[in-house]
């Protein structure tokens, strides 16, 4: 049965596909921003939660919250000879933190190891490891290493000390029983670890967790294949131009065989497949055409989809391409529809049933995040911008019910998840207010003034009357008078009197009856005359 | 009639007729009106009691959830009868379920002769596993040379609550003449693999002998722990401590002393640790407890049991506790370690000495040991053998005892000390298993 992770308040839930709600239990002193977006990842069933929490977390499918990170041995660990055992050699050790499944034993975390010790030579004793750290977080063991007897710096897994309250432990194992395999060399601290700082951007590509952190906005970090506690620092990857401008990487676009990286201004692309072989190459460098909202990129069949400086951009086979230029460019690239102020904090969302791309935007006036537009991505058309008076929009997503049908979720300031694509017209109990404007029909002739005739509409037949309003304008491109016209959606056609004259027409449809349907097929205007210049 | 959408770059002549200035919550649907335009689909709350604030971050997980999962206590019978399992779903009431609904689990009876496995008091404190939504265990449908006719291997099933299913049959051992007497304990030893501990017998040489097998639960294959070493004796508890198998064999019928040795799987043998103790002193319980490892010791004599540590940072063992008695059946364990890490509890049998005679004894730093439980006040005199307890999520331990005239206990400490019983059975085995499904 899927389940869901959200962030609201400040509290981790865990939420059944019922919408009932479990808190979930942080580790200790880490708080979550309640202003902060929480991103999330998924990497071997775990859920990497970074950016609203003080210290990134992953929780597993039991509900168990935990830092992304255990804090790091500070110090090395002493080695000498104690009492009378079998070995016999110079060595040196190291020892890292772990955590394992208190059912299954099951590894779940390591931290990165503690510097190399100092090199003691011991006869015929046991090898005593002391000063081991107690850990400030919660683990199962230290995990200690060593070398083979003169060995330089290679350490190979020797043994656990279980607990967190012993500091020593003594030891015989031969080099011979040594593990042959050696320590694990991709440990490291996640971007955004130390106290103070936080990861922003987290996605899962390859196999690999990636992720940005607020100190280093221009570094990409990634982890080791499949672990979500290891971030080897060899997986670090500048981001050209460092430290141009105080955004850095700006969001993550997972596709099929790359990773796209963006910037404001610039748009690269990690191809490979593994970190022998991944490369960075530049796709595209373009003042304010790269990503300006990290949550609004969607990736939807291999094509991303996210918002620049002036439009909606998609990067896919054909390269870096504007969706929004033809037809809604004043949309985004001026001051009259959204406050473009806010998109930074706009967020995306694939709305499957209709292969759509849904954005959310901050209106124009607004700080909220309080409208969204509709990309059809077969038919290239735009709709919107859509609003609902239910409650206002905080994150968008998506949730995948009992029967697996992914359905689109808008969550709101008021701590709810509102399911898109329900049969029912009404947001809850709130009425979809509908509102729609016509072009200005002109016949092909914009200058001669013109006498529209009948007006009919065509309708789905509902159940109630509706409150349909049709205003109607007749004039120039400034005509402001005009009456209404009132359909009655009961009768599926309805035809009226002669509209009017003037030299272009202009409809407004308004509707605002709670849960009922209203579908148009059509409207039509015939006898137009034209009644010459005037 | 708007099937070219918003067009809002245009000027306002140059737009075509199925163009739209505005489409505030209008939409198309392509799967049932394709051509015209309609109301958006409305929006219902997923969760109708709100989130603590803001919603700031959601994913979904098409993954099984185990949030929330049911567990379901089992403890065996060990008789001759049909009762295969006592169970019980909240700990207090607890139904006899017969060998129609799950089978039996593999009684003492198979090999409890004089130097056999389950001779004395040891026959309780094995450990089976609950492990991935099921519980493995050994079944009763094999036949020891005890049992008279032809032998034929153990065999280890799993449950998950509605399903039996048999894994395998034991094979045979290098070291012995015959197969198999016993499983002794299975237990976890990584996100996929059991340790299955099986006593062997060679009749020729009347003594016993040990393999650690490592069973994948994904893959189905089955490995020998350190192969090349012959564990003389019998290993009742097996245990993971600092990353090794440990396992503390004892021969009761050649009066080994107890054999301490680790291996680790690939490892082609066992390492030696130490011996230690009178001859025909074996270890049956071992834990690991601030960082040391803890043994209880036990004898079909009349010696001395005792718990011993294993200091971790000088690797040498010391007594803790010693019995006073001097009577037959002294012995200490199984030991557990409570929920919070903080506390370590053993069942112990003083034989004959100061009373009270059997208790339930508990330190939290390895040196200093205290009564938690008269057993004697609380259940009557008469000898009382322990089986392996449970630790179940709350902190409540779940300890089942079974006294001489075969009446069983399961006694319930809550995570604040507090003893009570909760179930009265005859013929109780003793290990405690938790059946843990998804809800």
């Amino acid at each position: 049965m899927p389940f869901y992770i959200a962030a609201g308040g400040g509290s981790l839930y865990r939420i059944n596909t019922a919408g009932t709600a479990t808190t979930l239990t942080l580790p200790s002193g880490v708080t979550i921003d309640s202003t902060k977006v929480a991103r999330m990842a998924v990497l071997n069933r775990k859920v990497v939660v970074v950016n609203a929490p003080n210290r990134s977390l992953w929780v597993d499918n039991k509900g168990t919250v935990r830092p992304l990170g255990l804090a790091q041995p500070v110090s090395t660990i002493v080695l000498s000879g104690t009492g009378s055992s079998t070995l016999t050699g110079t060595y040196k050790g190291r020892y890292s933190y772990v955590v394992k499944d208190a059912d299954t034993l099951e590894l779940l975390q390591e931290s990165p190891m503690s510097p190399l010790s100092a090199a003691a030579t011991i006869t015929s004793q046991y090898l005593l490891a002391s000063g081991l750290q107690v850990s400030p977080d919660t683990i199962s063991a230290r995990r200690l290493y060593r070398t083979v007897t003169g060995g330089s710096a290679t350490v190979f897994p020797w043994a656990d000390l279980d607990g967190n309250v012993a500091t020593s432990l003594a030891d015989s194992l031969s080099d011979a029983n040594l593990s042959l395999t050696p320590s694990p060399d991709e440990l490291g601290q996640a971007p955004g670890m130390q106290l103070g700082s936080r990861m922003t951007l987290i996605t899962e590509w390859k196999g690999f967790l990636w992720g940005v952190g607020d100190q280093d906005p221009d570094v990409l970090r990634r982890s080791a294949l499949g672990l979500v506690y290891a971030w080897p620092s060899s997986g670090t990857y500048n981001i050209e131009p460092v430290k141009a401008d105080q955004y850095g990487i700006t969001g993550l676009i997972r596709r099929r065989d790359e990773l796209g990286l963006c910037k404001r201004n610039i748009i690269w692309k990690l191809v490979g497949s593994d970190p022998d072989t991944f490369e960075l190459i530049k796709v595209r460098e373009s003042d304010g055409r790269g990503c300006y909202a990290p949550d609004s990129v969607v990736v939807i069949d291999d094509v991303g989809y996210f918002l620049g400086g002036d439009g909606v951009y998609t990067w896919g086979p054909n390269g870096v391409e504007s969706i929004s230029d033809i037809k809604v460019r004043a949309w985004f690239a001026s001051d009259t529809y959204f406050n473009r102020a806010q998109y930074a904090n706009a967020f995306g969302k694939y709305n499957s049933k209709y292969h759509g791309y849904e954005l959310h935007l901050a209106a124009v006036g607004s700080s909220d995040i309080d409208r969204w537009v509709f990309y059809d991505i077969a038919r290239k058309t735009w709709w919107g911008p859509h609003k609902t008076d239910a409650f206002t929009p905080s994150i968008a997503s998506t949730i995948i019910d009992t029967n697996g049908v992914v359905i689109p979720v808008i969550g709101s300031t008021a701590g709810n998840i509102w399911q898109q694509n329900q049969s029912a017209f009404v947001d809850n109990t709130d009425d979809i207010a509908l509102d729609l404007i016509t072009a200005y029909h002109n016949n092909n002739t914009p200058d001669i003034v013109k006498l529209w005739g009948g007006f009919s509409l065509l309708s789905k037949i509902e159940t109630a009357a509706g409150n349909m309003s049709v205003i109607v304008k007749t004039g120039g491109l400034d005509a402001t008078s005009s009456y209404s016209l009132s359909p009655n959606l009961t009768l599926g056609r309805e035809s009226f009197r002669n509209l009017g004259t003037g030299r272009t027409l202009n409809l407004q449809i308004t509707e605002t009856t709670a849960s009922n349907g209203c579908t148009l097929y059509g409207y039509e205007v015939d006898d137009v005359h034209e009644l010459g210049r005037r | 009639m708007a099937e070219q959408g918003v067009n809002v770059t245009k000027s306002p002549i140059h737009l075509d007729d199925g163009e739209l200035t505005r489409a505030q919550n209008w939409q198309t649907d392509p799967a049932l009106a394709d051509g015209a335009i309609r109301r958006r689909d409305g929006m219902s709350k997923l969760n109708s009691s709100a989130l603590a604030g803001s919603v700031k971050g959601l994913i979904a997980l098409p993954l099984p959830s185990e949030f929330t999962t049911t567990r379901t206590f089992y403890a065996a019978i060990d008789d001759a009868t049909t009762n295969s399992w006592r169970r019980s779903t909240d700990g207090a009431t607890w139904a006899t379920i017969t060998t129609s609904t799950l089978r039996k689990a593999a009684t003492t009876a198979h090999a409890n002769g004089a130097g056999h496995t389950w001779e004395g008091v040891a026959r309780g404190v094995v450990n089976w596993a609950s492990f991935g939504q099921k519980i493995y265990f050994p079944g009763d449908d094999y036949t020891t040379s005890e049992d008279g006719g032809t032998t034929t291997g153990p065999t280890v099933y799993s449950w998950d609550g509605t399903t039996e299913s048999k894994l395998f049959t034991v094979p045979t051992s290098p070291f012995a003449d015959d197969n198999a007497l016993a499983i002794t304990s299975i237990i976890p030893y990584s996100s996929s693999d059991l340790i299955v501990a099986v006593a062997d017998y060679n009749t020729a040489a009347a003594d016993a002998h040990t393999r650690i097998l490592l069973y994948d639960t994904v893959t189905g294959s089955l490995e020998q722990v350190g192969a090349g070493t012959n564990i003389v004796g019998n290993s009742f508890v097996p245990y993971v401590y600092q990353g090794r198998i440990w396992v503390a064999a004892v021969n009761f019928e050649i009066a080994t002393t107890i054999a301490v040795m680790w291996a680790r799987p690939g490892d082609s043998t066992f390492t030696s640790d130490a011996n230690f103790e009178a001859a025909a002193v074996g270890g049956i319980s071992m834990v690991e407890f601030l960082g040391s490892l803890y043994l209880g010791t036990h004898s079909s004599a009349a010696t001395v049991a005792r718990i011993r540590k294993r200091t971790a940072a000088t690797a040498a063992w010391s007594n803790v506790v010693s019995t006073d008695g001097s009577g037959t059946g002294q012995y200490a364990g199984p030991l557990i370690v409570d929920s919070a890490g903080t506390t370590l509890l053993s069942y112990i049998n003083y034989g004959n000495g100061t009373a009270p005679l059997i208790r339930i004894i508990k330190t939290t730093d390895g040196t200093t040991w205290s009564t938690d439980l008269d057993v004697v006040a609380d259940l009557g005199a008469g000898f009382t053998v322990s089986g392996f307890p449970y630790t179940d999520s709350n902190g409540d331990i779940y300890w089942p005892l079974r006294k001489a005239d075969n009446t069983g206990f399961i006694k319930k400490r809550t995570s604040a000390g507090t003893w009570s019983t909760v179930d009265t059975i005859a013929n109780l085995r003793g290990t405690m298993q938790a059946l843990k499904v998804l809800s």
